[in-house]
């Protein structure tokens, strides 16, 4: 997978969002096993500490199971799935909302855009 | 460790020494042709021209085989330990101890081979049927004389102090240059001028130490020529002048341990 | 116990201080990176660990000896520029590391050259400038070391190279070795650092987990060095 990785904020951190997407977008299926450490270090060329400590933070949240000597499993639970995926939405329309405030749109503004944008997407012209 | 670095070291400088000492026998080879050839013979002016140039550049070889492995010997030593190649060097876990020593003695190595084949070279240049004829009944009489065991120890403590100073030199260019390159610049001005120091040094020390002990390297040189205990004289004399060589050369060993561990200065 | 520990470390050239009274400890485990701008001290702290240079005053131990004969079986070193006797081979300068290092794998040096299409039977002078520090890289970090000392490793190698260098040191991690790495281009390391060191003029500024300073201060290392170090 492709890893975005700015720089801002802990990049452990910003590990455990790109994997959460890549679960959500399906790059990473229900149980499906994960990089190991050191591979996944490579791929996102980060230090080794830091992909294990992103890859236990997945664990503690459900996300992620560990098995003794295969490695670690993406969750096969759709409900946990489900959930993560509106988490991620939630954040996003969250994000969005305060750009959008900041900017000095109403509700009625943002929902016309919103629709203008849709149109925009259905011909295919964006 | 010191045998890796003495393994290391031979491989380092023989891919230059080798190579020098092959051409000075080669030449020397080609010269002792021309010499034959130009020898009441009517020779081409070119051919002869060539051949003039062949037993100049032989004399020049001759007289610069020495000079050339002391010089190789500097740069080797300075290249290795006090440049660049340093930061390898002195990385390697081998005491500094082990690292002079692995110079020292392959700079010695270098110093015989060095006779070796100016000797070879003389030898080559003169070679004809006749000469290898006398040559051989030479060297069998030298084998007759060294029979009587006077001759045999002579040429041992002779050899025996060739060797202490070779590690003498060695060890007074070593410290020269490792008080030289503890500067910034210029090094090798600051190497010289060590050098000249050190000598200048070692002679007032020489010096004073025959002004304290006079008496006795007087009575010493009176027995030798005087025949009477020569051999008794002769080895005093070479236990002496062994004594000063170790007595030096272990302060140059000092000066040059002190200085790679205290002042190394790779930059 | 940790593997290089600094304690009033400080080192001289006459009246000019080139570290004064450093302080630092470093676990195994980590990659550190030690960061400054040219002049800072970092190339001084990193010879003093090596016992290329004395200290002054105060001391610099390598787990727990003094730089020194065994100290330097543990320490693998990258010096700043290419150092390497010119005139051997690749192959004369594996047959170098194994004599004089124990843990000098040369299967992998082996097959890092052979995965870069290094000929091992070329000169060492024959070689591209960039290859030469690859090899240099490659000799290093193929021994089973305690401590790596790399001093700019990515100072002025093209891009490509520096992602090879940078991948190098991440397959060589060990658990139980540290690597401390110098470096004054922050942002091309940044995401292989367990900890950050800021050094100038001879003094530590700053120590910290990478981490922790990216979310104290909501920026990259990058740019907190940029503010501590703005001209």
């Amino acid at each position: 997978m492709e890893w975005k990785l700015d720089g801002e904020g802990p990049i452990w951190a910003q590990m455990v969002e790109n994997v959460k997407r890549g679960i959500v977008a399906g790059e990473f299926g229900p149980g499906e096993r994960l990089p190991a450490v050191r591979e996944m270090a490579l791929e996102a060329g980060v230090n080794p500490n830091t992909a294990q400590r992103a890859l236990t933070e997945l664990e503690r949240q459900g996300l992620v199971y560990a098995q003794r000597t295969a490695g670690r499993f993406v969750t096969e639970d759709a409900g946990t799935i489900e959930r993560l995926r509106r988490e991620l939405a939630d954040g996003t329309v969250r994000a969005f909302l305060e750009d959008m405030r900041a900017l000095g749109f109403t509700r009625e503004e943002i929902e016309q855009l919103i629709s203008d944008q849709e149109g925009g997407i259905d011909n295919g012209d964006t | 460790m010191l045998g890796k670095l003495l393994k290391h070291e031979i491989r380092a400088t023989a891919h230059t020494m080798l190579p020098l000492y092959g051409l000075l026998l080669l030449v020397a080879a080609l010269t002792n042709v021309a010499l034959r050839t130009l020898n009441g013979k009517d020779v081409p002016a070119p051919l002869a021209i060539l051949f003039t140039i062949l037993i100049i550049v032989f004399g020049v070889g001759m007289m610069a085989v020495g000079l050339v492995t002391v010089f190789a010997m500097v740069q080797r030593f300075r290249k290795n330990l006090l440049r660049d190649e340093g930061y390898v060097m002195h990385t390697l876990p081998v005491s500094i101890h082990a690292h002079i020593w692995a110079k020292v003695l392959v700079a010695t190595l270098w110093y015989a081979l060095a006779a070796v084949v100016f000797v070879l070279s003389a030898l080559l240049v003169a070679a004809d049927a006749d000469f290898v004829h006398d040559m051989a009944n030479v060297f069998l009489e030298l084998m007759k004389s060294l029979g009587n065991l006077q001759n045999t120890e002579i040429l041992a403590e002779l050899l025996g102090l060739m060797v202490l100073g070779s590690v003498y030199l060695s060890l007074m260019i070593y410290a020269s240059l490792a008080v030289g390159h503890a500067f910034s610049s210029p090094k090798m001005l600051w190497s010289i001028l060590t050098f000249l120091g050190l000598v200048f040094a070692t002679s007032l020390a020489v010096y004073a130490l025959n002004s304290l002990s006079g008496t006795i390297l007087d009575g010493l040189i009176d027995a030798f020529y005087d025949g009477f205990a020569a051999m008794t004289a002769w080895r005093a004399l070479c236990a002496l002048t062994a004594g000063y060589l170790i007595l030096f050369s272990g302060a140059y060993y000092g000066i040059t341990v002190w200085f790679m561990r205290h002042r190394l200065n790779l930059e | 116990m940790a593997i290089l520990k600094c304690a009033g470390l400080s080192k001289r050239y006459g009246s000019v201080s080139a570290l004064e009274g450093l302080d630092l400890a470093v676990e195994p485990g980590r990659i550190v990176g030690l960061l400054g701008p040219n002049g800072s001290g970092k190339t001084t702290l990193i010879k003093l660990a090596n016992g290329l240079l004395r200290p002054s005053e105060g001391q610099v131990l390598i787990d727990g000896r003094e730089p020194g004969v065994e100290s330097k079986k543990l320490v693998s070193y990258l010096p700043e520029r290419a150092c390497l006797p010119e005139w051997m081979s690749v192959q004369g300068l594996l047959g170098f590391y194994g004599d004089f290092y124990g843990d000098f794998d040369r299967a992998a040096a082996t097959e890092m050259l052979s995965r870069l299409e290094i000929d091992p039977k070329r000169r060492f002078k024959h070689l591209s400038k960039g290859n030469r520090e690859k090899v240099q890289l490659i000799l290093v970090m193929s021994r089973k070391a305690k401590l790596y000392l790399l001093d700019e490793p990515i100072g002025g190698v093209d891009p490509a190279a520096r992602d090879f260098i940078l991948s190098t040191i991440i397959r060589s991690y060990n658990p139980e070795a540290a690597v401390i790495i110098s470096t004054h281009l922050i942002a091309d390391v940044e995401k292989v650092l367990d900890d950050v060191v800021f050094i100038s003029r001879g003094r530590l500024l700053l120590n910290a987990s990478a981490d922790d300073l990216r979310e104290q201060r909501g920026k990259s290392v990058d740019e907190v060095f940029r503010e501590v170090f703005r001209c």
